[in-house]
């Protein structure tokens, strides 16, 4: 409850700020709508030779395609810019002062901003899976709404998790400031079909980086296409990347307030 | 000329000092030549899964799952040593005042930035040269058949990278007049993804945009040293695609020089 | 050792292992095989007591280990050796109650996000630190008078001067009423009258509320203006804790007399009356030992020509540098 309201506290502040810089908000539909041109277009030309690519038709794609956006969105919006504030706190010694405060260090380094211009990219995504949507003249139903709502979250969490223990090695090695393009370089994979890849790339976002569980296990929910076993799947890699990321951060705490010497 | 020998070797030697002491971030960089290549070539892989008989575009070329690999390794390991990043790089200077100290000095900022650009393309090619060996044994290329092509992809490569480079710059300027450059990048890595031949070879854009692609600035320094180096490019089109690079190299200098010689104006008016 | 002190030190010790390195492309890659390190002690078995309500000055040049023993007793920084409470607590348990009750003040990091004005981080603290709204309304007025935060607390922090910034620091850090205060040079490349209205204001502060200060600087005016009890440390190592008349009483024993004498090209040798530490021209200073003063200042008056001749105690500065001189030793 006190974090809740917190949370409130932290996101009202934030959004005020991003309310100072108006322009951004254009800025970000002209460059997710380019964005969105670009990927739709890729899609448009290999679709134009093949009906069917790793397995996905094309409306199938683009409700992947969807994902990709909706995911990207809630990324940039809650997660990168906290993930980021970490790393520059670390690199500036200002982490102490998150340190000093008496509420858990992960919750506020995980939740003191977010950058809600980035909300163009979630509208994009819902924008674009619903045109797909109901130009197939698809109903979704409760239970597709709900696993789709359930692995999304999931992939949110695994997305948060990677990338907290990305945050976490910089306690060691100060220089790893563009250690979260490793995030968005798998990401970026999982804007196709991961039938498409070979085998072992496949298992590598599959089992490594669990882009898989990201973007295509919420597309396939939302397409009616997942069982229940790979809901449950998601969960379970969910909460365990969560509870690994945690304890590693703990751990990297420790060693930054030197606890491990 | 010993001026420029000097000045260049003295701002090589930092910057590779300066990109040995942040190897591993660069290294996370140049890994991003790997993505987009890959994905394409991943793309257009199950693409011919479904069409044995290779795929052909409008102008008659074709490409079978070899070619494919062939076409997008080149591609790779090309738009490796042409990349450029200052048009990022730039705002951001101008934001928190980077650029200004770089100002004072007798030498235009581009030829510090230009010896960065080579010294991060030496040390990461060496990085990096593994990998690309390895894809190539992996992926079994059809391998390039004339030797003329290979060699004249040599000046092609050249002009491509000057040419990126110097149209990136001239786009990074812009920053002078807003900070907030974003939407322009994305706008020209949106068309410089169709044009330039990555997300498909040129030939296999489908109707108009098939034919702007050809006489496009993108396709100078994308597709047409790589289609060069694998013997695609008919002989009677060598020379002209040269020519064509050429003179959008110089249509990139003056756009460059004028919007410099303007922006720094507007720099120093607001302020710098 | 005394048991009711609020902050206790006892045997407190920091030592970090640190990896070399060398500058060049060559050095660098062979460090990537080979790593040297070296052992630091930043902070070497210290201990003292400070007692509720005190203001403290923590001395010692650069380096010498003020700031790890801040962090250690503001519980960022675990210790190697040694213990420490801070209000009964162990500080790098980092307890929310022992959080909630200390403030730690950096003067060359800010704790205020740069974007947005000081009042929106206030308002995100005084969620954080579970102010009630009545006390955070009547500490942020008080301080918006004292510091005369008016006019600044609703404008962008990055547009603010260096000093309205550190006060606009102060204020986030005192807007929860901490029982104790960490201040590691405040006053950091502030102006003078800054540094006064700043040191003004923890006076002030440590009346009002009894707050117990403990404060590190490189302006020896914050020190003297401030502290009744000065600590000097200087290779990790404790060298004096009293009050300042004591510092000047134990380890300099000196007066420093100044002469203005008639003519430069005096014969005399000057060194038999005492050290000399400045001559220019017809202007010297003699640094003499405290119980011979009066002796020598009337053999000078007869031997030697002087328009004027005063005598002082050494300023603050100059003590504090002669311990440090006598450490290195």
């Amino acid at each position: 409850m006190r974090h809740l309201k917190l949370l409130s506290v932290f996101y009202r502040s934030s959004i005020q700020t991003d309310m100072e810089y108006r322009a951004d908000f254009f800025t970000r539909i002209i460059a997710s709508l380019l964005g969105l041109l670009m990927n739709v277009g890729a899609f448009s030309i290999a679709f134009h030779y093949a009906g069917k690519i790793g397995g996905w038709t094309f409306p199938q794609a683009m409700v992947l395609l969807s994902i990709y956006y909706l995911m990207d969105g809630l990324i940039e919006m809650f997660i990168a810019p906290n993930m980021r504030a970490v790393m520059e706190h670390v690199r500036q010694g200002t982490l102490d002062y998150i340190l000093l405060k008496p509420i858990s260090a992960q919750f506020m380094s995980s939740f003191r901003t977010v950058n809600i211009w980035r909300l163009v990219n979630v509208l994009v995504g819902v924008g674009l899976s619903f045109y797909t949507i109901t130009q197939r003249g698809l109903v979704i139903g409760a239970t597709e709404a709900f696993m789709f709502a359930v692995t999304l979250a999931c992939g949110a969490v695994i997305v948060y998790s990677f990338w907290l223990c990305l945050v976490t090695l910089t306690f060691w090695f100060v220089k790893l400031d563009n250690i979260e393009q490793i995030v968005w370089q798998a990401f970026e994979a999982g804007r196709y079909p991961i039938d498409v890849y070979p085998i072992w790339l496949k298992n590598t976002l599959t089992y490594v980086i669990p882009v898989v569980f990201i973007i295509t296990v919420p597309a396939q929910a939302l397409a009616g296409k997942l069982s229940m076993s790979y809901l449950l799947v998601s969960m379970f890699v969910a909460l365990s990347t969560l509870v690994g990321a945690s304890a590693f951060w703990r751990f990297g705490l420790k060693h930054y307030t030197g606890a491990s010497a | 000329m010993s001026y420029w020998i000097n000045v260049y070797r003295a701002n090589l030697k930092m910057a590779i000092a300066q990109m040995l002491a942040y190897r591993f971030a660069i290294l996370i960089w140049a890994v991003w030549g790997f993505v987009g290549p890959l994905i394409s070539l991943a793309v257009w892989t199950a693409v011919s899964a479904s069409n044995k008989s290779g795929i052909a575009g409008g102008s008659g070329q074709s490409f079978s799952r070899a070619d494919f690999a062939a076409y997008y390794l080149v591609f790779m390991i090309f738009g490796h040593l042409t990349m450029s990043w200052d048009a990022f790089e730039f705002a951001y200077r101008i934001q928190d005042g980077r650029l200004s100290p770089k100002l004072l000095k007798p030498l235009h900022p581009i030829h510090s930035d230009i010896a960065f650009n080579i010294a991060f393309k030496l040390c990461t090619s060496a990085m990096v040269m593994p990998a690309w060996i390895l894809l190539f044994v992996l992926l079994h290329p059809t391998l390039p058949t004339s030797w003329i092509g290979l060699i004249l992809a040599i000046p092609a490569l050249f002009l491509a990278g000057a040419l990126r480079y110097i149209l990136q710059y001239a786009l990074a300027t812009i920053a002078f007049w807003t900070t907030r450059v974003e939407a322009i990048n994305q706008l020209f890595f949106t068309v410089d993804s169709f044009l330039s031949g990555r997300i498909a070879p040129l030939s296999l854009l489908p109707g108009v945009m098939g034919s702007v692609a050809l006489y496009s600035p993108f396709r100078g320094m994308g597709a047409f040293p790589v289609e060069l180096a694998l013997g695609r490019i008919p002989t009677a089109e060598i020379l002209p695609g040269f020519a064509l690079q050429i003179v959008w190299l110089s249509v990139a200098l003056v756009l460059f020089r004028t919007l410099w010689a303007s922006g720094i104006r507007q720099y120093s008016a607001v302020g710098a | 050792m005394n048991e009711n002190g609020l902050i206790i030190l006892d045997g407190l010790q920091k030592v970090y292992r640190v990896h070399e390195r060398e500058s060049g492309a060559t050095a660098s890659i062979k460090s990537l095989f080979k790593r040297k390190y070296k052992e630091v002690h930043a902070v070497e078995s210290v201990s003292f007591t400070v007692e509720a309500g005190e203001v403290v000055g923590f001395l010692g040049p650069n380096g010498a280990g003020k700031t790890t023993t801040l962090k250690m007793l503001a519980g960022l920084l675990h210790p190697t050796g040694g213990d420490a409470t801070v209000m009964g607590f162990t500080p790098w348990k980092r307890e929310n109650e022992f959080l909630r009750n200390i403030s730690l003040v950096m003067g060359n990091r800010n704790q205020l996000m740069w974007d947005i004005p000081a009042m929106d981080s206030f308002v995100v603290n005084r969620a954080i630190y579970q102010i009630p709204e009545l006390q955070f309304k009547e500490t942020l007025d008080e301080l918006v008078e004292l510091l005369d935060l008016g006019a600044i607390i609703n404008k962008p922090v990055r547009g603010l001067s260096l000093g309205e910034r550190m006060k606009c620091e102060l204020a986030a850090a005192l807007l929860h009423r901490p029982r104790v205060l960490f201040l590691d040079e405040p006053t950091l490349g502030v102006d003078v009258t800054m540094q006064g209205r700043i040191r003004q204001f923890i006076a002030e502060h440590n009346r009002k509320y009894g707050a117990t200060v403990l404060l590190t600087s490189h302006y020896m005016a914050d020190v003297t203006a401030l502290c009744s009890r000065i600590i000097v440390i200087h290779h990790g190592k404790l060298l004096f804790d009293g009050g300042i008349a004591d510092l000047s009483q134990k380890i300099a024993p000196f007066k420093l007399v100044r002469l203005d004498l008639e003519r430069a090209d005096l014969e005399a040798n000057l060194e038999q009356y005492g050290e000399v530490t400045s001559r220019d021209e017809t202007k010297i200073t003699l640094r003499v030992p405290k119980e011979n003063t009066s002796a020598v200042v009337s053999r000078i008056l007869t031997e030697l020509p002087v328009v004027d001749l005063t005598v002082e105690d050494p300023p603050i500065e100059e003590i504090i540098e002669q311990v440090f001189r006598g450490a290195d030793k």
